[in-house]
């Protein structure tokens, strides 16, 4: 990638070890630009205070300056400047934004519609369990889910939006080019694959650290429209994400826990602070809904919300959709195609109507008796449908 | 005087020839027995003589030796009493020794000169009629085991007594006539027919892919959801055990003494169902003697093997190599023995130790570290022997009291195996297999020739479900047998979309 002289001198600056926003952004207003810092500096710039301070002029290097853009390339990072169009627009209005973003996969970070599912690493099957449906019809729905990569539920909210074949940011606590937790690697291509983004705020060789994960969960939050917390275990990170979302002026939604569970103490004590009890991807849709926001993507929300609330029902909706809000997209007079538009078999009709019926794909039996064909036909079809791309 | 008897041995399931020699000559009356015998051996000596005087025989006192040759070989069991009793007979002159030229003397003896059974008769008999005996003199009630053995002279005797008077010519005894293997097997339906397994049509319909190509079969599935019934259903649904097979099962169980009351041959596909406390001896044979194990009985038949994590892992590592060659070997400091074990091994396991994980209601209380640790004990080697994997889904109280819908009999199914095998057996002549789950990946692409459009498939869903070279063999192989039940020379789109849906479980999280 190729960056202007002052785009350069961001990315230097932006990578001195303990320059964060904050720091950032008053060396910008007094100097003017990034390059005006590399230029100027020297012992007038100690105002800055002394391990600030320290840590520019070790690395007031034009060899380490080049190195660093080196390893952006070569792990195949790019980077997105706040200025930049890519850049997600609600992450502009927090108190500290960061002045730049690497990127691994697509790009383009500046969804539209964002939610962050965040909760604890040691989560029940039910908080899984839930994280993965409200992931998944969310990310059918055309949102796109924000995560922090971790164990827990955080792989689940990634990894059910990437099963739905739709769009998933993880936001890492080290470099884009680090896999932690290292299980999971193959979450990590997968995520790449299907044109999800892995972004970070640390350039690439930084290891995960204690102290960088509440600045990423500050990223969390602050590109999302709202935060669902799953589960969350006393000084769970996922706590700390909710409290920069309420610093933010963000939604937090909670999902209702057994009373008695641990897992869901905190859920339930936010809730009686005012956090809003949602059991549904359809209730967040509706929640933000409420929110005031351009026509277009009302009705295209709108759309979404009913797309969820025809398939919340059933655990694996069979209904893609590819609800990008693009903003040249006309004002919903055209809702999603029920059916799909390649052709059907007679057999894959039957199974189609019969997924549609809100029968998982896992239940072949199920599947059986109200189609008449016969375990072999059925688990063919299956396939087939997949390989369409009808089902997933 | 000296009399020699011929009798025979066992080296696991492999005869050879004993000879039993006795000399009598003055001096103080004394018996001693020689030529490596065991405990059990050594004991024939009271046996003998009191069997010997309750059937009204007499042999005077004097010093008597008896050597069992050859010397070299450990002899165990109570099988020596008879050949020991009549080469008495002989050698205090009661019996003309040309009496016994050519016959082979098997069995033990009971105190009032009763024939008891020996393990291992079949084996015997067939040694008998390799050796060209003129005839084989055993127990009466070994006489079921042996039934179908024809071309040597076998004579049922139930006592000492009776031995006597045949060698004697006073009351000849007829031997056995051979009775056709076909007569013999049962027709009687077994309790386990896939008739009375309500729903379940995926478990029914690999069951049958299963049974088609002899894959080994991983079935993942809660507690109840009739993961042992439908294994149990499998021998009903295998081809007839041909007569070959029968003969081998039967030799197996009946060195080590395991046939059913009646001592009758096996004609039914063993299924073998060891608890996951067994012993590594006990799944794969050894032991002092170097017997033969679960997998040598479930030989051409059936391993069923519940809760597969629960077995300890050294254990289950041990089959690895079995089931790969085929056959056990064991090796003890006094025995080196080679038993067949053939198996068809269907696994079952919960998918986590609770067993509700994956399931709806959010019953399991296990954290995913505990699932991933339970999954975990089953290793990856092992696993790549299991072809077939699916998820068993319990099926719902209130459908269970619906009045069942008719369900396909596994005499039909078999119909549809059994020809699927021939295909197999066609296609492999000469080249010493027998079944499509003993295909790699060499002769999988020498074997399995694919259309075009099948080939795009494989394609398709390798690409769409990043699968490794592993599973995408596994596919083919599968694929393989779905064709051979179709009676399709060529694997096609269909059939490679089916078995693709069998591999759900490769993925590292099954659920």
């Amino acid at each position: 990638m190729r960056y202007s002289r002052e785009q350069y001198f961001r990315i230097w600056l932006a990578g001195v070890d303990g320059i964060g926003a904050r720091s950032f952004a008053r060396l910008i207003t007094r100097y003017g630009s990034a390059e005006a810092v590399w230029e100027q500096f020297g012992e007038e710039m100690r105002w800055i205070g002394k391990s600030a301070w320290q840590q520019i002029s070790a690395a007031h290097d034009r060899d380490k300056a080049a190195a660093l853009i080196e390893s952006i390339d070569k792990c195949g990072a790019s980077v997105v400047f706040q200025e930049d169009g890519e850049y997600p627009p609600l992450l502009r209005e927090i108190a500290d934004p960061p002045p730049l973003l690497y990127v691994r996969g697509r790009r383009d970070i500046a969804d539209e519609w964002c939610v962050a599912i965040v909760g604890t690493r040691q989560p029940t099957a039910y908080g899984l369990r839930m994280a993965r449906q409200i992931g998944g019809d969310l990310a059918r729905a055309g949102v796109a889910i924000i995560s922090g990569f971790a164990r827990g539920i955080d792989t689940a909210a990634h990894t059910s939006a990437v099963i739905a074949g739709g769009r998933t940011v993880a936001v890492l606590g080290c470099g884009v080019d680090v896999v932690y937790p290292p299980e999971n690697i193959e979450l990590f291509e997968r995520i790449l694959g299907a044109d999800g983004s892995v972004i970070s705020e640390f350039p690439p060789g930084t290891e995960p650290r204690g102290v960088h994960f509440p600045m990423r969960n500050r990223l969390i939050s602050g590109m999302s429209r709202g935060v669902l917390m799953v589960e969350g275990l006393k000084g769970s990170g996922a706590l700390h994400t909710v409290s920069s979302a309420l610093d933010q002026n963000r939604e937090v939604f909670v999902l209702p826990g057994q009373a008695d569970s641990p897992n869901s103490e905190i859920n339930h004590r936010l809730a009686r602070d005012g956090a809003r009890i949602v059991t549904s991807a359809t209730e967040i849709l509706e929640d933000l809904h409420a929110e005031p926001m351009p026509r277009s993507k009302q009705m295209t929300l709108g759309e979404a919300v009913k797309t969820a609330k025809k398939t919340t029902d059933s655990s694996k909706p069979p209904t893609k959709r590819k609800a990008k809000a693009a903003p040249a997209e006309p004002p919903a007079e055209s809702p999603p195609p029920p059916e799909p538009a390649v052709d059907l078999t007679e057999d894959e009709a039957r199974v189609y109507e019969a997924l549609k019926s809100g029968i998982p794909s896992a239940n072949v039996d199920k599947m059986v008796e109200l189609t008449g064909l016969s375990a072999a036909d059925v688990n063919t079809v299956l396939t087939m449908l997949a390989v369409k791309g009808i089902i997933h | 005087m000296f009399a020699r008897v011929t009798s025979y041995g066992l080296d696991g399931m492999d005869p050879f020839e004993v000879s039993v020699e006795v000399n009598f000559s003055g001096g103080v009356p004394y018996f001693g027995l020689v030529g490596l015998p065991d405990a059990s051996v050594k004991e024939a000596k009271e046996r003998v003589d009191a069997a010997l005087r309750n059937s009204g025989l007499r042999v005077p006192a004097a010093r008597v030796i008896v050597n069992l040759a050859p010397a070299s070989i450990r002899k165990i069991g109570s099988m020596y009493d008879l050949p020991i009793a009549v080469s008495m007979l002989i050698g205090a002159g009661q019996l003309d020794p040309s009496a016994v030229k050519g016959v082979m003397f098997v069995g033990e003896l009971a105190l009032d000169g009763t024939l008891r059974p020996v393990p291992g008769a079949l084996s015997g008999a067939l040694f008998a009629r390799e050796r060209k005996a003129s005839a084989l003199i055993l127990p009466v009630e070994n006489a079921r085991e042996v039934a179908c053995v024809d071309r040597v002279p076998l004579l049922a005797a139930s006592s000492l007594g009776q031995v006597a008077d045949h060698l004697a010519g006073r009351a000849k005894i007829t031997p056995l006539k051979p009775v056709p293997y076909e007569t013999l097997r049962s027709k009687t339906t077994s309790d386990h027919d896939l008739a009375y397994v309500r729903g379940q049509y995926e478990a029914k319909r690999v069951l049958e892919i299963t049974a088609a190509g002899g894959h080994n079969l991983l079935m993942l599935g809660p507690p109840g959801s009739g993961k042992t019934m439908l294994a149990r259903c499998l021998p009903g649904i295998l081809p007839d055990m041909s007569f070959e097979e029968a003969l081998e099962v039967t030799r197996i169980h009946s060195v080590a003494g395991r046939l059913k009351a009646d001592g009758a041959m096996l004609t039914e596909r063993p299924f073998r169902a060891p608890h996951h406390t067994s012993s590594s001896a006990a799944l794969v044979g050894g032991g002092r003697d170097a017997s033969p194990g679960e997998m040598s009985f479930a030989h051409h038949g059936v391993l069923f093997l519940d809760e597969l994590p629960e077995y300890p892992k050294y254990v289950l590592e041990s089959l690895r190599q079995p089931l790969e060659d085929g056959r056990v070997s064991i090796a003890r400091v006094h025995a080196h023995r080679v038993y067949p074990s053939r198996v068809m091994l269907i696994a079952a396991m919960n998918p986590c130790k609770c067993g509700y994980y994956g399931q709806a209601g959010g019953r399991c209380k296990c954290s995913p570290d505990d699932v991933r640790r339970y999954q975990g004990r089953v290793s990856g080697p092992l696993m790549d022997r299991i072809d077939l994997r699916i998820r068993v889904g319990s099926v719902p109280v209130e459908d269970l009291s619906l009045s069942a819908p008719d369900a396909e009999s596994s005499e039909s199914v078999r119909l549809r195996v059994q020809a699927a095998r021939r295909r197999q057996l066609e296609r492999y002549s000469g080249t010493g297999l027998y079944t499509n789950a003993q295909l790699d990946n060499r002769l999988i692409l020498e074997h399995c020739p694919m259309s075009d459009i099948a080939r795009n498939m494989l394609l398709l869903v390798t690409q769409r479900y990043d699968l490794t070279p592993r599973s995408h063999f596994r596919i083919i192989k599968v694929a393989r047998t779905i064709a051979d039940l179709a009676a399709s020379d060529f694997i096609e789109e269909t059939h490679i979309a089916e078995a693709v849906r069998y591999r759900m479980l490769d993925e590292s999280s099954w659920v």
